[in-house]
């Protein structure tokens, strides 16, 4: 399950030219930089005026809910993915 | 004519197991909330080995599988996927219905030659869908001449399996599939049939048109056509959509708001959330209809016209109020609360309001909306409904499929 935080972070992240949103590569998370190692969706979240994206992703072996505000433009986690309720 | 028709499978609990890999391979549903009367919207392939089924109250799905994980519903992210699969159909054709949030029929009589064949065409289309939405996001596929048999080879295709029904196999098809599994044919209809002695299709095929008529109406001319293999409804392209006919919201109440006061508060919520919808949509509606549940799962609701047609949330909220007094009132347990306003029509052809405190209530609407517009729904609101601001989300992403085919038409 998504337990929820929101905590700013430092992503490092590319923009494909063929993409119409950025991939992501690594999370300073914690003092500690992960390495993404998978994106598994990416979808839109509509913040008010703004489309937020919103990535489910796997960086240094932790499950994360990241979401990039384009206003901002900031990143953020949302949440981290565990096992259980 | 060549119809390919493609069901998501177990969608909202694919998209959910595809964006977190911790609830892959379990028994999975998304629903509303389990502590309250919520009803399964979604179930994994593997919560259906327990006899999981959408429509099923949470209550029932625990018991058929203690172990199952409860997700809670995420609109914008089954919208995204919707959005971005049908992007990927119409690179093949544009002859795309978008007929639900997890379905959809292609005309694929001139496209399917170009790549090998209907079945050749319906293999690469799901490894699109692999490659670009994710392993675990899968489809059924169904080809048959028209959409009613390409919706029933999908059924018989689950999960990730293509079905073809070739014209000359339609009678056979035809001959051994009872009346209930074709989708518009319900219990009630299905009841009444038996009684008739007609069990399959073919019975249905056989049955005298003229008698089928006489006993249903419309929909025995309807029923007479499907006992044929026929299906006469054309398929309509995302670029074709009409407008919409109604808007509405409805919800499942929290029990701590089950109470007569309780639900007053969300249905003025909901009438507050309507509102907003039809202004944005530059519409104002002219019927106003409410429907309520009780804690015994009994049904009511009705409707009223209005003389002057609206986009206010309190005129919609006391129209419904006074139809829900008139029919005795909120019960002492309230379960769920809708309303929708439909007689749409544009607001630019409704004339500029009279009175000096309507056009003021107008401006502080669209202050309100602005607000919102810029800043999220949740921001501004009443303090009457503050409790029910929890109801932002819904479960499900159902009736999202016209304004998805809607904003494709417009590029958005």
């Amino acid at each position: 399950m998504l337990h929820r935080i929101h905590e700013a972070v430092d992503v490092g992240a590319v923009f494909p030219a063929r993409r119409t949103y950025p991939v992501p590569r690594w999370v300073l998370w914690r003092g500690e930089r992960l390495p993404v190692e998978e994106v598994h969706l990416v979808h839109e979240r509509r913040v008010g005026a703004v489309r937020h994206l919103v990535y489910s992703l796997t960086a240094g072996g932790t499950g994360f809910q990241l979401r990039f505000d384009p206003a901002g433009p900031r990143w953020y986690v949302d949440g981290v993915f565990a096992e259980g309720p | 004519m060549t119809i390919l028709h493609l069901d998501m499978d177990s969608y909202f609990a694919s998209v959910e197991q595809q964006a977190n890999p911790h609830l892959r391979g379990k028994p999975i549903v998304v629903s509303g909330r389990p502590d309250i009367h919520s009803v399964v919207a979604a179930a994994s392939r593997e919560a259906k080995r327990y006899g999981i089924r959408s429509g099923m109250t949470t209550w029932e799905a625990q018991r058929l599988c203690p172990s199952v994980v409860f997700v809670p519903g995420d609109p914008d992210k089954y919208e995204t996927v919707t959005r971005r699969f049908v992007e990927i159909l119409i690179r093949y054709t544009p002859d795309v219905e978008v007929f639900s949030i997890d379905e959809v029929f292609l005309d694929v009589t001139q496209e399917a030659p170009r790549h090998g064949g209907p079945l050749a065409l319906a293999r690469r289309i799901q490894e699109d869908f692999r490659a670009e939405l994710g392993r675990w996001i899968t489809c059924s596929a169904g080809i048959a001449p028209n959409k009613m048999l390409a919706k029933l080879a999908a059924e018989g295709a689950k999960p990730g399996g293509i079905a073809w029904i070739l014209p000359e196999e339609v009678p056979a098809v035809l001959a051994e599939t009872p009346v209930e599994a074709v989708a518009g044919i319900g219990p009630r209809i299905t009841k009444r049939l038996e009684r008739m002695g007609i069990r399959t299709l073919a019975d249905l095929g056989r049955y005298p048109p003229a008698r089928l008529r006489h006993a249903l109406g419309v929909y025995g001319t309807v029923l007479s056509l499907w006992g044929q293999g026929l299906d006469p409804t054309p398929l309509l392209p995302y670029w074709q959509e009409e407008e919409v006919k109604s808007v509405g919201h409805s919800h499942a109440i929290p029990r701590a708001l089950r109470h007569p006061d309780g639900a007053r508060s969300v249905l003025l919520y909901l009438c507050d959330r309507t509102a907003t919808r039809l202004r944005a949509k530059g519409l104002v509606g002219r019927v106003v209809h409410y429907g309520l549940r009780d804690g015994a799962m009994r049904c009511r609701g009705a409707q009223r016209a209005l003389g002057v047609p609206t986009d206010d949330e309190d005129v919609i909220f006391q129209t419904a109020l006074d139809l829900i007094e008139d029919q005795g009132g909120f019960p002492e347990e309230t379960t769920l609360v809708g309303v929708r306003v439909s007689g749409l029509q544009p607001k630019a052809e409704t004339p500029r309001p009279l009175f000096a405190g309507d056009a003021r209530r107008e401006r502080l609407a669209q202050a309100v909306d602005q607000i919102r517009h810029r800043y999220g729904e949740g921001v501004l609101g009443r303090g009457s409904v503050y409790a029910c601001r929890g109801l932002t989300a819904a479960t499900g992403g159902m009736g999202k499929q016209k304004e998805i085919a809607l904003s494709l038409r417009r590029g958005a």
